[in-house]
């Protein structure tokens, strides 16, 4: 650029420095962009992960001795505490908590054979969490599948 | 020029476009995950089960590993001794469970690739 006392000179060279560094700027723009929008997926993503791995958790590890129960866990009234992946189907029959956003739980067993104790209508962006039990009533190890929805 | 002000000359004007596009190529990591937690889990799920059933035959240990884990490769060790192993993956996760039986402590090491 050339300065002189009418003002100054804006020259070829200096106007492709600006379109390149106009591109230069678009790119890292768009890359923020793209960079911003996929950690948003990835976040959704993980909190639906995070709410399943949760629940899931809940539901083979956790007992109380109220009526209402929030897992189907084995409480031992002896020892007065709950064994946790020793599960009782007859809990199923009570009171349990379960959130909107589990629609399906089922048991599948080694011979391929599976009991569905809860069946709802899947919605959008599902996952399906597997968990490894013991099945107090009938002596059997079984997959427990919860699938969970947004 | 002997006037006051700034003068961006088109050296600097490079420079700064070239930390510009250094930053821009250093990538966040945005691929946070459950898996490898998930996966512990899963890996103890395994152990509170064969405490449970007290069935330790590594029949029965690796057929429960196939079901537990059917998409991922495995490895499994007894007192050290390789039982299993289908695993070429370089991430591993290994979980230990140690019992008493028959009047010795013994030793399971569960790794699942992922």
């Amino acid at each position: 650029m050339t300065y002189t006392s009418k003002g100054f000179i804006f020259s070829f060279d200096l106007f492709f420095s600006f379109i390149t560094a106009l591109f230069i700027v678009f790119l890292f723009f768009q890359f923020f962009s793209d960079s911003f929008h996929s950690a948003g997926l990835s976040l959704k993503k993980f909190d639906l992960w995070r709410k399943a791995v949760s629940f899931s958790d809940s539901f083979v590890n956790s007992a109380t001795t109220s009526e209402i129960y929030s897992g189907l866990i084995f409480f031992d009234e002896e020892k007065k505490r709950a064994v946790p992946n020793l599960v009782t189907l007859s809990k199923f029959k009570n009171k349990i908590i379960i959130p909107d956003e589990v629609k399906e739980i089922s048991f599948e067993f080694k011979d391929n054979s599976k009991e569905q104790v809860l069946s709802k209508n899947l919605t959008e962006n599902c996952l399906v969490v597997s968990r490894f039990v013991f099945i107090k009533e009938i002596e059997r190890k079984a997959r427990v599948l919860v699938a969970f929805c947004e | 020029m002997n006037e006051k002000g700034f003068h961006l000359t088109l050296e600097a004007l490079i420079s700064l476009l070239l930390l510009i596009s250094f930053l821009s190529i250093i990538n966040s990591n945005n691929n946070v995950s459950f898996d490898e937690y998930y996966l512990l889990e899963k890996q103890n799920d395994l152990f509170k089960v064969w405490l449970i059933s007290n069935n330790f035959s590594e029949e029965e240990l690796i057929s429960d590993l196939f079901f537990v884990f059917p998409g991922n490769c495995k490895v499994l060790l007894i007192n050290s001794m390789k039982v299993f192993d289908d695993c070429e993956s370089e991430n591993t996760l290994f979980s230990v469970l140690f019992y008493f039986s028959e009047g010795k402590l013994n030793k399971i090491e569960l790794g699942t690739g992922y």
